[in-house]
């Protein structure tokens, strides 16, 4: 036994492991077989899965009304994807959810989640639950279920998706994929951030963005687009500070780029770079503290409650909206595959109101994030406080005047093709040209 | 205390240990009003929904799990099999990309696994820098490294939330069993686990190694080069995280999206697998095997029982401590009288 006694009892530690792996996968294997032969009330996964794959969908084509789809066939299931986050991201996924819940709540569909372990093995799942055929519609939130959806989706003709946020290069004819406008939002949102650097006695506002990409070019041209709207009113020559931050998961970053910007004159900051500008709202916060007269505007959830004092604003990119359009769609039996694109007349995009701040605030008191001693009653009393001290009825009545427009047809954005495109928009409208971020007809 | 004695009781800690972690388990999954023992049930059948993620996760975790193991032989604690796994996987893409094949991703992939452990190794042995702190920091660099590149370089242009794919001619083929397809990384994990296996029980260099990290003053006496084959087993130790990130690349994942997500925690995993399998090569794979299970089954019960990911992450978390806990005491003292 030159080997030893690590030697053998190593292998023999081996075995004993391996022993009860298979004693446990029995006793599971068993364990699912009786639930499946007594479980018909609550319908588990794998008995759904033979019923569901004979007939694949509570076909759309035949239900003409929610009613019918509701009421006598079989209940809609819905399963939504959620981003690596997950949620309580407090931000994207938790939308998702604001939404699904709305939709089951007004069509009585019935929905799942479900949260990748990580991004290497989305396409995995994603083939694992489409090839179980129990659901009526898979919505993938977030640009990262682009690359799955797009190879997934072909392989199950039958199955149908939606992706919010991203868009394949060809359109899937069972995908749907609902993008935004981001720049009518930014638009607004510039609007009442050049007013309030005007009351604050600056004239400079700006912006601490993510990674240059088409999103963001066209948050940019909208946001200088609303900055150069109310100057042309209001003639207060404020300027737009725009910087790329080069990432959306660096709170470091955001916070130094932001406190360069404050000591730079910027004295509204928009942040469009995820979780990068929750530093930003951290410096806005100290600046503010150190007596500096500076606010902070967020973007996609309604983020006032990380502080209410100084974040005044968020422009809103309602997942929740695109989400619930998605399951409605199916309900109604009018899903159709290719891009759908959202903006401020569908209600895809727009400004927090007291609604969402304060379903905001109460999602982020119930995971112990709101700051202390505040309710969402109180994060919502702040804001208003803070916007009626901060933005004129002027700059309101001009938000007001852009939206119809934006919403009749009358002003329509355009999308920049390529980055050339939008470095001659934005060029164009630094000279004051508002006109070259429009479509022209 | 026997042979025979010893094995039945190490058997009757694993058996314990096991059955505690289930219950734990199993009581989560009924504090969320879910059926506890289907719960369980589900977790511990992931393969039957998803095979090639558990048998990808069992192949990564097998060899990430060795490469804590193999230093442990020469009483070093190697935490560095996360970033050796990142740059492996990196360089590996990035050589796939620029000549394809899989001879040159895979050999420089390896090399640049175990030359960033290998440092570390130096490093203890050179100048005293304590390994732990060490390949902690080189995580990160690689990490930020990694993050860059995926985002810059490496990036598709029209798929700006990942980096470009690995050619077909770099892919390494997947097995077909039945029905069912896994990827081939798996026999790579098993066959390069059995060769550690004789390698460390069997020959000259795997007696002087754990001897070097048994008693380094009698070793160095008995005329064994002990900082020589500390270095080694770091460098070993790289070489498994390198293979396994390289092999994920091009067996499985094909590109690294911008959040990383693809090759982000195996390294970390692999302790736990190590643990549980008492370090030893062959005992490392049925504990890698359960911790995939369980890993891939935790987010399979979200949509089934409406049990969150993070409840079933926490089940996994339980069971795998439990089990882990002899072997760290062990390690633990170990650390103590160094």
């Amino acid at each position: 036994m030159a080997r030893g006694r690590r030697g053998a009892s190593a292998a023999q530690v081996a075995a004993a492991i391996l022993v009860i792996v298979v004693i446990a996968g029995a006793a599971a294997w068993w364990a699912l077989g009786r639930s499946r032969s007594t479980a018909t009330t609550t319908p588990a996964a794998q008995s759904q899965a033979s019923t569901a794959s004979a007939t694949p969908t509570t076909s759309s084509a035949s239900t003409t009304s929610a009613q019918q789809a509701t009421g006598t066939n079989k209940k809609i299931k819905v399963l939504v994807l959620f981003d690596v986050g997950g949620k309580g991201d407090l931000s994207f996924n938790d939308m998702a959810i604001l939404g699904a819940e709305r939709a089951s709540k007004d069509f009585g569909v019935e929905v799942k989640y479900l949260t990748p372990q990580s991004t290497d093995v989305m396409e995995s799942l994603l083939r694992s639950v489409s090839k179980s055929g129990q659901y009526d519609l898979i919505i993938g939130i977030g640009f990262l279920w682009l690359d799955p959806m797009t190879k997934v989706a072909p392989e199950f003709p039958n199955q149908r998706y939606a992706i919010i946020d991203a868009a394949p290069q060809k359109p899937i004819k069972n995908l749907a994929a609902y993008v935004f406008r981001e720049q009518e939002v930014a638009a607004l949102v510039g609007i009442l951030a050049a007013d309030m650097a005007h009351n604050l006695g600056c004239n400079k506002v700006g912006a601490v963005a993510g990674m240059d990409i088409p999103p963001l070019w066209r948050f940019h041209i909208g946001y200088l687009y609303g900055v150069k709207y109310y100057d042309e009113y209001t003639h207060s020559n404020v300027t737009l500070v725009w910087t790329y931050t080069g990432t959306f998961t660096n709170p470091q970053v955001g916070k130094q780029t932001a406190e360069q910007m404050i000591k730079n004159g910027v004295c509204v900051l928009y942040g469009l770079a995820g979780l990068t500008h929750i530093g930003m709202f951290d410096a806005v916060k100290e600046a503010a503290q150190g007596g500096a007269k500076v606010v902070a505007i967020g973007e996609d959830a309604s983020q006032e409650w990380y502080d209410p004092y100084h974040i005044v604003l968020s422009g809103l990119k309602r997942v929740d909206v695109a989400v619930y359009d998605a399951i409605k769609s199916v309900v109604y039996g009018n899903f159709t595959g290719g891009i759908h694109v959202l903006g401020l007349k569908n209600g895809g995009l727009g400004l927090s109101n007291a609604e969402m701040i304060k379903y905001f605030a109460e999602l982020a008191a119930e995971q112990g994030k709101l700051p202390k001693g505040l309710t969402p009653d109180d994060v919502v009393n702040i804001v208003m406080k803070e916007r009626e001290k901060l933005i004129d009825q002027t700059a309101w009545n001009l938000v007001h005047q852009l939206e119809q427009e934006i919403i009749s047809g009358k002003v329509k954005f355009k999308t920049p093709a390529n980055h050339q495109e939008y470095q001659e928009i934005i060029h164009q409208l630094e000279e004051g040209n508002l006109q070259a971020a429009l479509e022209t007809g | 205390m026997s042979l025979r004695s010893r094995i039945a009781s190490e058997t009757a800690i694993v058996l314990a240990t096991l059955a505690a972690g289930l219950a734990v388990g199993a009581a989560v999954a009924a504090g969320f009003h879910a059926p506890p023992l289907r719960v369980m049930a589900t977790m511990l059948t992931s393969w039957r929904s998803l095979p090639d993620v558990v048998a990808e996760y069992s192949a990564m975790l097998a060899l990430t799990g060795a490469a804590f193991a193999v230093p442990v032989y020469a009483g070093l604690f190697n935490i560095g099999a996360e970033g050796s796994f990142q740059l492996g996987a990196l360089v590996a893409l990035w050589a796939a990309l620029k000549w394809g094949g899989l001879a040159a991703p895979i050999a420089l992939g390896v090399a640049a696994g175990a030359l960033l452990s290998g440092l570390a190794g130096w490093l203890r042995v050179r100048l005293s820098v304590n390994e732990v702190l060490s390949t902690i920091m080189l995580n990160w660099i690689v990490y930020w490294l990694l993050l860059y590149l995926v985002a810059t370089k490496l990036e598709d242009p029209y798929n700006p939330q990942r980096t470009l794919e690995v050619p077909r001619s770099s892919r390494l083929p997947w097995i077909t069993i039945g029905s069912t397809q896994i990827p081939s990384t798996i026999v790579i994990a098993a066959a390069v686990l059995a060769v550690l296996w004789v390698f460390l029980r069997m020959t000259r260099w795997g007696l002087a190694l754990r001897f070097a990290g048994a008693n380094e003053w009698t070793s160095r006496t008995r005329g064994v080069n002990v900082g020589l084959y500390r270095v080694a087993s770091m460098a070993v130790a790289g070489l498994l995280a390198g293979l396994a990130g390289a092999i994920h690349i091009l067996g499985y994942s094909h590109a690294i999206d911008v959040i990383g997500g693809a090759v982000k925690g195996f390294g970390y995993n692999g302790i736990g697998v190590a643990l549980m399998g008492r370090n030893d090569p062959l005992a490392i794979i049925p504990a890698a095997v359960l911790f995939a299970t369980l890993l891939t089954g935790s987010s399979l019960v979200e949509p089934i029982y409406g049990v969150p990911k993070e409840a079933g992450d926490f089940i996994v978390g339980v069971i795998v401590v439990l089990l882990a806990v002899p072997e760290a005491f062990r390690l633990l003292s170990r650390l103590r009288r160094r």
